[in-house]
């Protein structure tokens, strides 16, 4: 074994991303493939966008070809970001080539990586225009991303099912801890695209079998599964304005929110399980605590309608912001500030762990309120031991202290970019807060000037919010921990 | 009866000592050689050295042909395979010590009763049981309950308020009779008592009653109960883990504990507990967790002065109840001169669970408990028993026993000198250890 000199092993680094991009050209193929499918006129870029990564790919390959792939914490989280960074950039390709959408480095890199974080921000305000080619892309990016692009690598690629893939997993997967299946962890990450792959299969079948076209199902399916809440039509859900494609959406959206491995377990029977799990409670008693706060405003403002809006709506609105889906099914921007509020607050602490969701995480939310709660009656009872459970399990004080830094960090980068934007770009305070909240939560809702599409940002507040979603997206310590200057030195 | 004791630690050599003054033929394998040598030289018994694992060694001391095999070494898997050796080379009766609640629940306790580990005995859940039995008969210092209640045998100290203070038993027997004096422990000596015994202040009687006579009794030894509804222990260790496990349910309980460590695995065994991570020998640790108005104090930190100490200070609160585990024997008369109202020892109680299954297997038996040096036993008249013949005045009983009550024809009953017992009676008789042997002919 040859002894590394640097810090960090960056031939392993370039092998492994060398595959990621092979990885990319491949995905890349899938909506040419469409585009020639409805003989469109840019079906080509695609191809040349693949070429792009081919290259590259290839070139990172074989000169490392052969080398023992060490991975250890360094590398496993410059890889991720790496790999994510990379996959943004070159899938932003087809958007800037494309005559149909057009959009400028700054917009693409934004839209593609709102697609991978499963954000669901758009830059695009008409997306009727878009062609079929560019609209599965959008789609696509956001079921990759949805699971991970780790994860999917992992599946695939033998040669990091080992110890060193493990590394890799911690960094890209959510949540407190990180529960396993299967004892390896490429059976896992085979499991978990199962299941991933097989739901986003019903929700399109269900969809295609309501007033939804085939391509728009199956569009919608890979957004919502994902969590990430691109819609193929400009109008969003009112597009259909139908009560059977909200309940559909609702449904999956909230399937999406929990976590897989409580998935897996309901699927082999285990409903206990389901229901046993602390988290999972208190993310469904949330949703209800919260729908009925909604529904009180919306009949403390006397507003009527039918079935759909008066109570699927609601529902559909609120799975959305907590999931971190973000797709609109109301006009929730003219109701009360209550309901925008309740909007917020579901928005940042977003749904399960494990799930293909963003924000605080239930799971951190459940430890930092049972955290508070104790730590106040330590104000009269100081020698009391502090004993936080999630699911039973106690935290060990690292964890706890781990989760409270995460909430830190997460309220502070929360402010620092909403006040930057806010001033530098002159938009008012809350439609700001709510935009950077909807970002470094993944979600993509939007409220003010940004309800629409994220377009009205500064360039500079573009990139800043692209890099939180990524942020967040990897639960911020796996960015972070690059921008320390011991990172980089031994 | 032949009985192999495998492991001459504390409680092994407890164990082999009692049961050797109980006329049993005992064989005590380990490998402590001067402990063992000092075993041979004073007490009726044979020692080996050996390793419990082998069977050769086993078989060479006499475990093929024990009625009873007990391990209790240091270490649970070596007791459960010694166990299944010892019965594999013909042990008729085996029982292990373990350490872990688990293998008590079933399906483990079947499977592994069939692997030949008969009877388990978890010392530590034994322990918590009494306890728990102690905070619920708070005013008595042990209770046991022949025939679902029929008949109940309790230790009781006498305070210097009881009416029964300074009575001869030859007076009580001229009042209504709801209780029968089966024995008085005084001191360190325990005795059987006749008409001319007077009962004194701080004497343990045991006493055996029927079910109307039981609400009289607090009253009648100085008592009163308590409503127990908060419990202090101070200590995390593993005594004290079984133990608020088994009390979190019933009680509000709060645990002091130095050690963070055994604080965090308390938390993590036992989630409904308050758990103090402070020192409980610091006076204004126990004000503040109000340690001062809880009913019940259990001093289980590990160490038997501190146990002590922390007791003292509890009854000095004014603590109603007063638990304290001394596992060393030699203090436990004096812990209860000090007034602790419950001691605690696990040795003692395996000991006596041991004692239990012995007499249980020996002699026609029923129901069996262990006192400190006297055991009550339930035993059933035989065809043509001598007891049966004249009443029990006339039976010239020895010394070393009385026959505190029968149970005939499901109703409990006092005995007195012109009871007659009769063929197929369930007697309740209290005798001094190892005397049982001795009256066993008395009942066919």
């Amino acid at each position: 074994m040859t002894r590394h000199t640097s810090t960090i092993n960056y031939r392993a680094v370039l092998h492994v991303t060398g595959w990621m991009l092979m990885l990319e050209c491949a995905m890349l193929l899938a909506p040419a493939a469409v585009g020639m499918l409805y003989g469109e006129a840019d079906s080509h870029i695609f191809l040349l966008a693949a070429l792009c990564c081919l290259v590259p790919g290839l070139v990172a390959i074989l000169p490392s070809r052969g080398c023992r792939i060490m991975v250890t914490r360094r590398e496993s989280c410059l890889l991720t970001a790496l790999c994510w960074i990379l996959f943004s950039a070159f899938g932003m390709l087809p958007l800037i080539w494309s005559p149909t959408c057009a959009l400028s480095v700054t917009d693409a890199f934004f839209e593609t990586m709102s697609g991978f974080t499963t954000t669901g921000a758009t830059m695009i305000s008409d997306v009727d225009r878009c062609s079929h080619g560019i609209l599965f892309w959008r789609s696509e990016i956001q079921c990759l991303g949805g699971l991970g692009i780790i994860l999917f690598t992992l599946a695939l690629l033998p040669s990091l099912n080992r110890s060193d893939g493990i590394w890799m997993f911690n960094t890209e997967t959510s949540g407190i801890t990180h529960d396993k299946i299967y004892p390896r962890i490429g059976q896992t990450a085979r499991v978990l695209w199962m299941i991933y792959i097989g739901l986003t299969l019903c929700c399109a079948l269900l969809l295609w079998a309501g007033p939804v076209s085939l391509f728009d199902s199956v569009c919608l399916a890979m957004s919502t599964l994902s969590t990430g809440g691109f819609t193929p039509r400009s109008a969003g859900l009112l597009y259909w304005d139908s009560a059977y494609v909200n309940s559909v959406l609702t449904v999956f959206m909230f399937a999406g929110g929990v976590n897989f491995i409580l998935l897996y377990w309901m699927l082999r029977g285990h409903w206990r399980r389901l229901w046993g799990n602390d988290v999972f409670r208190t993310y469904c008693m949330l949703l209800l605590g919260s729908y009925a706060v909604v529904l009180v405003c919306q009949f403390a403002a006397g507003s009527h309608g039918g079935l759909k809006e008066m109570l699927i709506d609601p529902m559909c609105q609120l799975v959305s912001a907590s999931t971190s889906t973000g797709v609109t099914s109301m006009p929730y921007s003219q109701m009360r500030s209550a309901v925008t509020g309740v909007i917020m607050l579901l928005m940042a602490i977003g749904a399960c762990a494990g799930s293909t969701t963003g924000g605080l995480k239930v799971d951190r939310f459940l430890a930092i309120f049972r955290n508070m709660k104790g730590e106040t009656l330590r104000a009269l009872y100081p020698n009391r031991m502090q004993c936080v459970r999630v699911n039973g399990a106690m935290l060990s004080d690292q964890q706890m202290g781990k989760i409270l830094a995460f909430a830190t960090w997460y309220l502070m980068l929360l402010l620092g970019v909403s006040l930057i934007t806010a001033i530098y770009g002159g938009m008012p305070l809350l439609d700001s807060v709510f935009g950077v909240l909807s970002c470094i939560s993944n979600n993509g809702l939007g409220y003010g000037v940004c309800s629409g599409d994220f377009s009205a940002f500064p360039t500079l507040s573009k990139w800043l919010m692209s890099l939180l979603m990524m942020a967040g997206r990897l639960e911020l310590f796996t960015i972070l921990v690059l921008f320390l200057p011991s990172f980089w030195r031994r | 009866m032949r009985i192999f004791i495998s492991g001459d630690g504390e409680s092994g050599t407890y164990m082999a000592k009692l049961l050797s003054d109980e006329n049993q033929d005992v064989i005590i394998m380990g490998n402590d050689e001067a402990r063992l040598e000092n075993l041979d030289a004073r007490y009726n018994m044979i020692v080996a050295e050996g390793n419990p694992l082998s069977v050769s060694d086993l078989k060479k001391a006499g475990a093929d042909k024990a009625d009873l095999f007990v391990a209790v070494n240091h270490r649970m898997p070596v007791n459960l395979t010694a166990c299944q050796l010892a019965r594999m080379a013909g042990a008729r009766c085996t029982v292990a010590r373990v350490d872990s609640g688990e293998l008590l629940e079933e399906p483990s306790r079947s499977f592994l009763a069939g692997t030949g580990v008969d009877t388990m005995l978890f010392p530590e859940l034994l322990a918590a049981a009494e306890v728990k039995m102690a905070l619920k008969v708070n005013w008595a210092k042990s209770w046991f309950e022949l025939h679902q209640g029929l008949l109940t045998v309790t230790a009781v100290r006498l305070r210097e308020t009881s009416p029964l203070c300074g009575l001869q038993l030859k007076e009580l027997a001229s009042t209504r009779r709801t209780f029968h004096v089966a024995a008085i422990k005084r001191g360190r000596d325990i005795l059987i008592p006749r008409g001319s015994d007077t009962l004194e202040a701080n004497d343990t009687v045991y006493l055996v009653t029927t079910p109307e006579g039981l609400p009289e009794l607090p009253g009648l030894c100085g008592r009163k109960p308590v409503r127990i509804r908060r419990v202090t222990i101070a200590g995390a260790g593993k005594i004290s883990r079984v133990t608020a496990r088994e009390l979190a349910k019933e009680y509000d309980v709060t645990v002091i504990e130095p050690d963070r460590e055994l604080c965090r695995r308390m938390a993590e065994t036992v989630p409904a507990v308050k758990i103090v991570n402070a020192d409980y020998r610091n006076l204004d640790v126990l004000r503040e967790e109000h340690a001062d108005s809880s009913d019940a104090f259990i001093a289980f930190s590990g160490s038997t002065e501190s146990n002590i100490v922390s007791s003292m200070v509890a009854r000095e609160f004014g603590v109603p109840m007063v638990i304290a585990e001394i596992e060393d024997t030699q203090y436990i008369a004096e812990a209860e001169s000090l007034n602790i109202d419950k001691v605690i020892n696990k040795k003692l109680i395996t000991s006596s669970h041991v004692l239990r299954i012995i007499l249980g297997r020996d002699i026609n038996t029923p129901q069996v408990m262990s006192l400190e040096s006297a055991c009550v036993a339930e035993i059933v008249v035989g065809d043509r028993a001598k007891v049966t013949q004249r009443p029990v005045r006339e039976l010239r009983l020895p010394r070393s026993m009385t026959i505190a009550g029968l149970i005939r024809d499901g109703h409990g009953i006092l005995v007195d000198g012109d009871t007659r017992i009769r063929q197929g009676d369930h007697v309740v008789v209290v005798c001094l250890n190892g005397h049982l042997h001795a009256i066993e002919p008395l009942f066919g």
